[in-house]
């Protein structure tokens, strides 16, 4: 066998049975293998016959929603009735399916959608997205928003006039040009936010929280019932779950003064007097010696926090009290609700702690179908029925349902059977409108840094005369910051 | 076509068809998406589709006003230049002790040792966020020795962000680097030591006039993957602190380029933040190429 040497290539002297095996195909058995495996599986992949798609894809990433549509209901005598997508199919003639995702890979995979402007299989014709995420996808200008604007479905259908107006606002997006808010999304929820304490602690204390009214008598007679603590052996024990590290708890606060650090029109409040005001208080509820928050354990782990007495009090929209009956049953008849303290008299009596909605993407190729698929899986009383049998209480945001006594029942789970139904109803009219723009994430990333400060000052027992002034010069520093970026990020004039 | 001819075309056609399916996976995955990158860095975007031409701005942004990049290259340089400190001793350690004829088990040890380093960042991240967890069994540990409750925010307090995280991927990556240590120290001549032995050497004269000497380019090799790692490190900060961490002190600069990117949506500013990274990856690397260089010559 000769060898090719400036190539490299061995070949065989022409004429033997060698080279002519060779000739065929010189670069041997495997290559060829190789090369024909890859073809036909190429081909394989090529002509393989994809699952049909159903007439409209919904993304989720609530469990319980995928369960709520896709599973047969819960009918009588033991017998089940279609579930929510087969009666949408014999009403329609439309076939709809869900897929259940991870919420932060959902918004990668959205975003991605919807900056490619991909369509089809790739992409879906109804989409579930939280509160928290919303801003991102509202960035680009809007005419460009990966959703649908559902103004004109809303206002001809009539549902703009019976929900929950405030829980419309973290869903649109005002056109600069008509000065009009576009709405792209509708809210399934409104979780206004009450405190959950565990009763059977301040009664041994002699306490009673509902008492307080205001969040400064709140924070004495929380720090009564750590003494009493401290003196029965549990000096480790805090009054209230308050984050040290996340803004949720401080946006809840500054929601229930009617402040949203950015409000529809990317104008920025830090420099809001009542901001500072609640920053300050905020970080002497977190540190120093009149401190009576603690941070939890991730997760549902706060469950396991309250139910050990590491923390006593918890704030809880109504998702959290239904996380409290599954993860802590053990707490049962131990606790007790109550409405959130005001710092002035014209505060609420409550907030709103996360949300979720449902918007159609402007890819779907059958928008109206798709919204008749939105009216009946989150708004027409099937769908309430619906949540409601597959044990989802938490309430919607359409107050014409509110009166449905499976919200007015007293729950044994709380102190006395406490009817928390009728608290939350209650509370729902009076929640804060709310607002987020692309640059809510940023400017509560900012208030974090703040309140991290002016948290340090006051673990470090400085003299709290100086506090405001430090933090009101944080304030403006986070303000100058957000400004910034909203002048470089923004899309519109 | 003859056979003389058909011998000739495919001579000439084997080596570019060997080559082509690197090339073509080299220019459509990596070729084109960094030519893409870059002209999108002086773009302001919502994904590849609106795209607004902005000249320099977005590293004029980046290097003058950005403070939460000023963050991110602070957080991932301590991260790195403390990574790097700790991990190579430990490894080296852990390498001599295992190199040792008077340890018994030491194949069981050695797997065990680099065993975690094949669960992978986001699986350690997941691990160390149940351990760090206010009841976790970290705080668990320490509550019993000590003899009462105490509870340290691994996660939440933004003075131990990169504490956990220095610990978690010191457990995840101690066990590989001494495997490399391992090889080096088993390629050392061992009459090197027999004549130190002879003119009297103890224990640590040996380590430090023959192993050390000897390891040396491995000793490079090695503070040069862990000083690039270290700048490219995401997922096991992003899982481990869900995002930024507290005060974003967890905030690496690839993390903070998966914000942008995919986060607010602005590709073309994270492509510009992968640019700079792209720079100090360069700068870095150089730096040490040059160090390195000069200690083989010598």
């Amino acid at each position: 066998m000769g060898l090719n040497a400036d190539r490299g290539i061995c070949h065989p002297p022409p004429g033997t049975r060698q080279s002519r095996q060779a000739v065929r195909f010189s670069l041997g058995k495997p290559i060829l293998t190789l090369l024909l495996a890859a073809a036909v599986s190429g081909v394989a992949v090529w002509r393989r016959a994809g699952a049909p798609r159903a007439d409209l894809i919904v993304w989720s990433f609530d469990q319980t929603h995928v369960r709520t549509f896709r599973d047969p209901l819960p009918g009588t005598v033991g017998r089940s009735a279609p579930s929510l997508f087969d009666q949408f199919r014999r009403q329609t003639g439309f076939s709809a399916a869900i897929s259940l995702m991870g919420q932060m890979g959902q918004n990668v995979r959205l975003g991605s959608a919807f900056m490619s402007g991909a369509s089809g299989p790739s992409a879906p014709d109804l989409c579930e997205i939280e509160i928290h995420s919303i801003g991102q996808f509202l960035r680009p200008p809007v005419d460009d928003i990966g959703l649908l604007p559902l103004n004109d479905f809303l206002e001809q259908s009539g549902w703009d006039r019976r929900i929950v107006a405030s829980r419309l606002a973290p869903w649109s997006k005002t056109d600069p040009r008509t000065g009009r808010r576009i709405v792209y999304g509708i809210p399934q929820d409104v979780h206004p936010v009450t405190i959950t304490y565990r009763k059977d602690l301040f009664d041994q204390a002699g306490i009673d929280p509902r008492q307080a009214g205001t969040w400064s008598r709140f924070q004495g007679l929380c720090l009564a019932f750590q003494d009493y603590w401290a003196a029965h052996g549990r000096p480790d024990r805090r009054a209230i779950a308050l984050s040290t590290d996340s803004p949720d708890e401080i946006v809840e606060m500054l929601l229930q003064r009617h402040v949203n650090l950015i409000d529809q029109s990317n104008r920025l409040h830090f420099n809001d007097a009542k901001v500072l005001e609640t920053v300050v208080f905020y970080a002497r509820l977190v540190a120093g010696q009149r401190a009576i928050g603690a941070d939890v354990s991730p997760g549902v782990g706060w469950t396991q926090d309250l139910e050990r007495g590491n923390v006593c009090a918890v704030c809880t929209p109504d998702w959290k009290a239904d996380d409290l009956r599954e993860f802590a049953p053990d707490l049962s008849g131990k606790v007790a609700m109550m409405p959130l303290p005001r710092f002035d008299a014209d505060d609420a009596p409550t907030s709103t702690l996360g949300g979720t909605m449902v918007g159609i993407c402007r890819s779907c190729p059958h928008p109206e179908t798709a919204w008749k698929l939105l009216e009946f899986l989150y708004l027409g009383p099937e769908a309430i029925r619906a949540r409601l049998a597959a044990g989802d209480n938490v309430l919607p945001a359409i107050p014409q349902y509110w009166s449905d006594p499976a919200y007015h029942k007293g729950d044994p789970f709380f102190a006395g059977g406490q009817n928390i139904g009728d608290m939350y109803v209650t509370l729902a009219g009076q929640i804060p409108e709310r607002f987020v723009t692309p640059y809510s994430y940023q400017a509560e990333l900012a208030l974090a840094a703040v309140m991290h400060r002016a948290r340090q000052y006051v673990a470090a027992d400085r003299r709290m005369d100086g506090l405001d002034r430090a933090c009101a010069g944080w304030l403006a520093e986070a303000q100058e910051d957000v400004q910034r970026r909203i002048d470089f990020g923004n899309f519109e004039p | 076509m003859n056979r003389d001819r058909w011998w000739k075309f495919q001579s000439r056609a084997a080596p570019y068809l060997f080559v082509s399916p690197f090339l073509v996976i080299f220019c459509v995955f990596l070729l084109y998406p960094l030519a893409r990158s870059l002209n999108l860095s002086f773009h302001k975007t919502f994904g590849p589709r609106h795209a607004v031409y902005t000249g320099w701005s977005n590293y004029r942004f980046l290097l003058g006003h950005d403070v939460l990049f000023g963050l991110a290259v602070m957080n991932t340089a301590f991260y790195t230049v403390a990574f790097v400190a700790i991990e190579i001793p430990l490894s080296l350690g852990l390498a001599v002790l295992l190199n040792s004829r008077g340890v018994r088990l030491r194949n069981l040890f050695r797997f065990s040792f680099f065993s975690s380093y094949l669960v992978g960042q986001v699986f350690v991240g997941v691990i160390f966020f149940q351990l760090f967890s206010p009841d976790g069994l970290v705080n668990q540990f320490i509550s019993t020795i000590l003899g009462h409750r105490i509870v340290i925010p691994w996660l939440s307090s933004p003075a131990m962000a990169m504490p956990s995280i220095l610990i978690a991927s010191l457990w995840l990556a101690t066990g590989y680097g001494m495997v490399y240590f391992l090889a080096a120290l088993q390629a050392v001549d061992p009459e090197l030591y027999e004549a130190a032995q002879i003119d009297g050497a103890g224990g640590w004269d040996k380590f430090f006039h023959v192993t050390l000497p000897n390891i040396r380019p491995m000793l490079l090799y090695m503070v040069l993957i862990g000083t690039i790692g270290g700048f490219q490190l995401f997922e096991l900060p992003f899982v481990l602190l869900q995002g930024a961490g507290p005060d974003g002190r967890g905030m690496t600069i690839v993390t903070y380029l998966f914000i942008m990117g995919f986060g607010a949506g602005d590709l073309g500013y994270a492509s510009a933040i992968g640019w700079m990274l792209v720079a100090i990856l360069l700068i870095v690397s150089l730096a040490r190429f040059r160090f390195f260089s000069r200690e083989i010559g010598a």
